[in-house]
């Protein structure tokens, strides 16, 4: 059994009095890339905001797994936040700022002194890094924001839908680099709605629906609690959980 | 008509600050101060321009047609820099809600946008009609006439102005005119107005007036060339019209506002928290040389003052003085207008690069403190030059006098820039789900009101009163800023504000209430006792309302009524008032006791039934109910005018009353036996 890095205790969250996220309890682990999928609205972002410490729990807790203790993620944000790295769904910038200032800006805070410079040959950011952020597509923004989560080799990294806006070629180098960090011992969420991208590269999903967890397991785990053929594909899994 | 209803419904909710996060926008109380000082606002202009135009008709008849002529000249170049600078291409967040990339695209129809556009601005026309009808009393019709016209017509030429640069220059290099040249153009404008009765009496500047000006302002008397000036108005609003279609159709690049290109790569040093703003700070249009310029102009003016103080040296110890607190008050409105602005300018930055921001290890504090740093530095760079009146060959008295302004001026705008950044982080920035654009907010009154105390206190012990309210101010706003604790993201935990900065911010609305009545009152040539009811009235109908509506999450509120708590009240007030009567009571006209009752029954709401019980909760328990006291009866005897020792005694009394019975019925007593008092025996 690998080491758990992150725990979800009956973890939820209401606005407005409305459950986003019910109760979700779970554990991620080292060295495992972990898919969070469901539709609009099922409670996904909301699970990322509230391990980051942006969002309060109306109820239950996540902790973060450290050497000799652990870190509760509302309280203790500030050093949790050190600890993981965080992609955004829509990523913004100092608009006047490049992007090379804008990893230096990152690594000071941080206080990282960690080579950055294969992960910017991966994602082919080197010709533009030195353009202000303002002057990015939305695609080089993605890829900003990677390099900004994975530059200082996070033991937790979550990622809201990394691979959407990026370039099929791209898009692969992104999930081999991924892969790549959970084999170095990171654990890797991903929240995503690209289900084929999810198959390909998750080695465990979660299935939330309207803030619940509806299913758990690896890929073929899935498959089989939606009650599909082994052979269909996820689409057809993910269909029949959230219909 | 569906499309302009909706920009309508926009532009309102704008002004309602409905862009605010959910939780601030269920608070009514907060959203009636912004009401208010949207009204307050617009009021302001009005009453402005009309009191301006007043006393342009006290002139010779030569010097008053000269002087319409530039209220004429001012109204028409404001109305077209005004209307230029919310199209210009701004940085985001700034631009007006109906210049926004999502408007562009939905398939609006020009005109609706332009009509709209007018709504927006109409605070032009308010002003130049105020002022116009006030120069022309005679006859008011064809004043109004004249002034809506040229408004109108302003507005638009400086729409059509603004979209043709826009189709010929790139949007970054633009930006840059619109930051300096139109800002130059405005202050330029709005001396020709306000400056109007002095810049009437000089012949030497005629030249300047000739023309078009001259010519409206003869319209304006009866048997004028009424019918041309209107022609000529609605001539160049077509012209206008005409360009801004010829402008849509060729088109412009809408959303290009970066450098082209690599930049230059800063300094790894400089990018941190506390140095990134100065990074962007070199590379946004326009924010480069904002607090020097200031500073030029502070020191221009210093300048002149030394220059004119060498070359007649016999100059008045009277003339001496007046100089000096014009140009203190002038370095401190400066540096608050710099101050205001760029924390304003930060705070929109942070809130841009919120999702890069959010998963950094990062907190309150650390944004904060670099921001202060910044804002200080900026603050003392702008009042600095005020020291060279040390190098005026004027009395030493002079000198001392000088040295004290200079000195609380120093303190004052320090405590200013750090109230400012945390008021920015709150109303704008990261504390903010979607803040409003522009620098200016409710909050800033705030620091205004005691700014503006300290450069006109008549003596040193003057500025102490209000040195201690900014520095609560500042504290609280920073205490306030530091409690965003989910600050970036959680719209429904948004634990930005104490209770006690909320009160505050009641307490600002009814500052600004009582300014505006004020205002209006001087404008409308009421007499002294009126005005003083009028202010009374509207500061008291404000301040009970905005209690009422903003304390309803606090405990519901006791009287108190058991007699021997009434008979202590009528003691404190009796107290209180005997042993200044005849000494610094300030005589009040017996008509005005109605109105100073009814705003002692709402003072004590709101001092003693709101903010003293906020106090407790939040000061250390050691001390919190003792210090509550002092402070509401501070805060309360700070906004009184005159017979502060009087009304702080009246404070403490009213403050001990009220926690020892926890009922206000006892402190009204106190106030209202106070009043009278002052009413029955105050002396001038």
């Amino acid at each position: 059994m690998t080491t758990p890095v992150l725990a979800l205790d009956r973890l939820g969250k209401d606005f407005g009095g409305k459950p986003a996220l019910a109760e979700l309890s779970c554990s991620f682990h080292a060295g495992e890339v972990v898919g969070l999928l469901g539709p609009n609205g099922a409670g996904k972002t909301t699970t990322m905001k509230l391990v980051l410490g942006l969002l309060k729990p109306t109820r239950g807790s996540a902790t973060m797994l450290v050497e000799g203790g652990s870190l509760d993620c509302t309280r203790d944000a500030r050093e949790v936040k050190a600890r993981l790295g965080y992609s955004p769904d829509e990523p913004a910038f100092y608009d006047f700022l490049s992007g090379r200032e804008t990893l230096d800006l990152v690594r000071n805070i941080r206080g990282s002194e960690t080579d950055a410079e294969p992960i910017i040959d991966v994602l082919e950011l080197g010709p533009v890094l030195d353009h202000p952020t303002a002057s990015y597509s939305h695609g080089t923004k993605k890829k900003l924001a990677l390099l900004l989560a994975l530059a200082h080799a996070p033991r937790l990294l979550l990622l809201d839908e990394p691979t959407n806006g990026l370039d099929p070629p791209t898009a692969a180098r992104v999930r081999r680099l991924l892969r790549a960090r959970a084999a170095s011992g990171a654990a890797v969420v991903v929240s995503t709605h690209l289900l084929e991208m999810a198959d390909i590269l998750c080695d465990r999903m979660l299935v939330l629906d309207h803030g619940r967890l509806v299913a758990e397991g690896s890929p073929a785990a899935v498959r089989v609690q939606a009650g599909v053929a082994a052979g269909a594909s996820l689409e057809d899994a993910f269909l029949a959980l959230v219909q | 008509m569906s499309a302009l209803r909706a920009l309508v419904v926009l532009l309102l909710r704008h002004w309602a600050r409905a862009s605010l996060p959910s939780h601030v926008r269920r608070d009514p109380g907060r959203r009636v101060s912004a009401a208010v000082f949207r009204l307050a606002y617009f009021g302001t202009m009005s009453a402005w321009g009309y009191a301006v135009g007043h006393l342009v008709t006290k002139l010779e008849p030569v010097a008053r047609e000269r002087g319409t002529a530039f209220v004429v000249l001012g109204v028409v170049g404001l109305a077209i820099v005004w209307s230029a600078l919310t199209r210009g291409p701004t940085l985001r967040g700034e631009s007006s809600p109906l210049e926004t990339s999502f408007l562009d695209t939905l398939p609006i129809p020009t005109w609706t946008r332009l009509v709209v556009g007018l709504l927006e601005r109409l605070f032009v026309h308010a002003f130049g009609g105020a002022a116009l009808v006030s120069v022309a009393p005679a006859s008011p019709g064809r004043a109004l006439a004249v002034a809506l016209t040229l408004a109108t017509a302003g507005v638009f030429v400086g729409d059509a102005s603004m979209r043709l640069a826009r189709v010929v220059l790139p949007a970054i290099a633009l930006a840059k005119v619109r930051a300096y040249a139109l800002v130059l153009g405005q202050l330029l404008f709005l001396m020709c107005v306000v400056q109007a009765p002095a810049l009437g009496k000089s012949g030497r500047l005629a030249p300047v007036i000739a023309g078009w000006p001259t010519t409206v302002a003869r319209a304006l008397a009866p048997g004028g060339a009424l019918a041309l000036v209107l022609v000529l108005g609605v001539v160049a609003t077509v012209l206008a019209l005409g360009a801004i279609e010829l402008a849509e159709r060729v088109g412009w690049d809408r959303v290009d506002l970066v450098p082209p290109g690599r930049i230059r790569r800063a300094k790894r040093t400089a990018l941190d928290t506390s140095h990134v703003d100065d990074v962007l700070r070199g590379r946004e249009p326009g924010s480069r040389w904002s607090t020097l310029v200031m500073a030029g102009y502070s020191l221009l003016v210093t300048l002149a003052i030394v220059g004119f103080a060498w070359n007649a040296r016999r100059a008045g110890a009277e003339a001496a003085g007046t100089m000096t607190r014009g140009v203190v008050g002038l370095a401190g409105f400066g540096a608050f207008v710099v101050v205001t602005a760029r924390a304003a300018r930060m705070a929109l930055r942070d809130m841009t690069a919120r999702p890069l921001l959010a998963p950094l290890p990062l907190v309150p504090r650390d944004l904060l403190a670099g921001k202060v740093a910044r804002l200080r530095r900026d603050a003392v760079l702008v009042v600095a030059p005020v020291a060279l009146l040390l190098a005026t060959p004027w009395p030493r008295a002079m000198h001392v006098e000088i040295a004290w302004r200079i000195g609380t001026l120093f303190v004052a705008v320090v405590l200013a820039a750090e109230a400012a950044a945390a008021i920015a982080f709150l109303t704008v920035g990261a504390g903010s789900k979607k803040g409003p654009g522009g620098g200016f907010a409710i909050e800033s009154v705030l620091v205004l009101a005691p700014l503006v105390g300290v450069t006109t206190a008549p003596v040193p012990s003057g500025t102490l009163v209000p040195l201690v309210a900014l520095a609560f101010v500042a504290r609280e706003a920073r205490r306030s800023g530091l409690r965003c604790v989910r600050w970036l993201d959680d719209a429904d935990d948004f634990e930005r504000e104490t209770p006690t900065w909320r009160a505050l911010l009641v307490l600002a609305a009814f500052q600004a209430t009582g300014v505006l009545a004020e205002r209006v009152a001087v404008a409308s040539d009421l007499s002294a006792d009126a005005n003083a009811m009028a202010r009374g009235l509207a500061s008291a109908f404000v301040l009970g309302g905005l209690t009422w509506q903003a304390r309803r999450d606090a405990p519901v509120l006791r009287f108190a009524t058991r007699p021997a708590w009434l008979l202590a009240g009528l003691a404190v007030g009796l107290s209180t008032v005997v042993p200044f009567v005849g000494r610094e009571a300030h005589a009040v006209h017996a008509a005005l006791a109605a109105p100073l009752l009814v705003l002692a029954v709402v003072e004590e709401s709101f001092f003693r039934g709101w903010l003293q019980p906020c106090l407790e909760e939040e000061l250390p328990p050691a001390v919190a109910r003792v210090a509550a006291v002092v402070v509401s009866a501070f805060a309360f005897a700070a906004l009184g005018e005159g017979m502060f020792l009087a009304r702080f005694l009246l404070g403490l009394g009213a403050g001990a009353l009220f926690a020892k019975s926890r009922g206000i019925a006892p402190s009204i007593v106190a106030h209202v036996t106070h009043t009278i008092l002052v009413v029955l025996f105050g002396t001038g």
